[in-house]
């Protein structure tokens, strides 16, 4: 009977885990991947790994630059690019995902390419940003348009009104 | 909600209570006034801010922050603008331009709560 309070709280403490971010809003992940064809003789998948569960989860082939989506699952699951080469062991890199990003940032998708580092010496992959439609949204120069010609307004009208006394 | 919807409602609840402030000044320097002290801030608070504040990973900061910061966001917007319009206005002191630019920037406050409560 005494364990109930704390089998009580680890409940809860289980459901707010699950619970979004106050000022947050759900997104999806898309990621692609530049430069495989500089690896011919290699195929390529994205390997799901549920976090409740110790063997992988299913794979889905990657070819040329499609966008892949990383969404799915427990938002605590995570996602690989696995590259298989012949008679080598099997290389991974994780794939940043993001479940929600917060209410300052209006992007409902966060798209992601990534260019892929083969090290020979370990047989191991890296991954690489190489853009993302964090920074170019149209969204955003949108609205550095409207600053711009608002502030630049206002200004040419003060000086106006002023008789160029400012 | 929208940066523009958002921008546009502070613009026009901001120049409404500044004209109902500065009833003796010319209407087209207190509109002009107005919309620049109040894009200047609002760009400020957009482009600077909140890049900033997302970079640093909001999930891992303390729940305080975000409230904190507009605090100081607002607190700044504040001065500022004060500062603009004692300086654009005619014969404005910073007694009038801080009386002004507080109940400007406490009505986009409130009118930013309540909408964003809405949507």
């Amino acid at each position: 009977m005494r364990l109930l309070p704390l089998l009580l709280l680890a409940l809860c403490g289980a459901l707010a885990a699950d619970l979004i971010e106050p000022n947050a809003h759900p997104v999806g992940t898309y990621a692609q991947f530049v430069n495989l064809g500089e690896y011919p003789d290699a195929s390529f998948y994205i390997e799901y790994k549920p976090i409740f569960n110790s063997t992988p989860g299913a794979r889905y082939p990657v070819t040329g630059d499609a966008w892949m989506s990383i969404n799915g699952g427990y938002k605590f699951d995570s996602f690989y690019l696995v590259m298989l080469k012949p008679g080598q062991p099997e290389a991974k890199a994780y794939v940043p995902r993001y479940n929600y990003l917060p209410d300052t940032d209006p992007r409902n998708v966060v798209r992601s390419s990534y260019r892929v580092a083969y090290y020979s010496q370990n047989q191991s992959i890296s991954l690489e940003e190489v853009g993302s439609n964090e920074s170019d949204s149209p969204s955003s120069l949108f609205s550095a348009a409207v600053v711009a010609v608002l502030l630049l307004g206002s200004a040419a009208a003060i000086w106006k009104i002023k008789g160029g006394r400012v | 909600m929208n940066f523009a919807i958002s921008l546009f409602i502070t613009l026009a609840l901001e120049t409404a209570v500044l004209l109902a402030i500065f009833k003796g000044q010319k209407k087209s320097l207190v509109i002009a006034c107005s919309v620049f002290a109040s894009t200047l801030t609002y760009g400020l608070f957009w482009f600077a801010v909140i890049p900033a504040y997302s970079t640093a990973s909001p999930f891992s900061l303390p729940f305080f922050a975000y409230p904190l910061l507009v605090l100081c966001y607002e607190g700044f917007a504040f001065v500022a603008e004060a500062a603009i319009y004692k300086r654009l206005l005619e014969k404005v002191g910073w007694k009038r331009a801080l009386a002004a630019s507080f109940a400007a920037n406490a009505a986009s406050f409130v009118a930013g709560i309540m909408l964003g409560a809405i949507f």
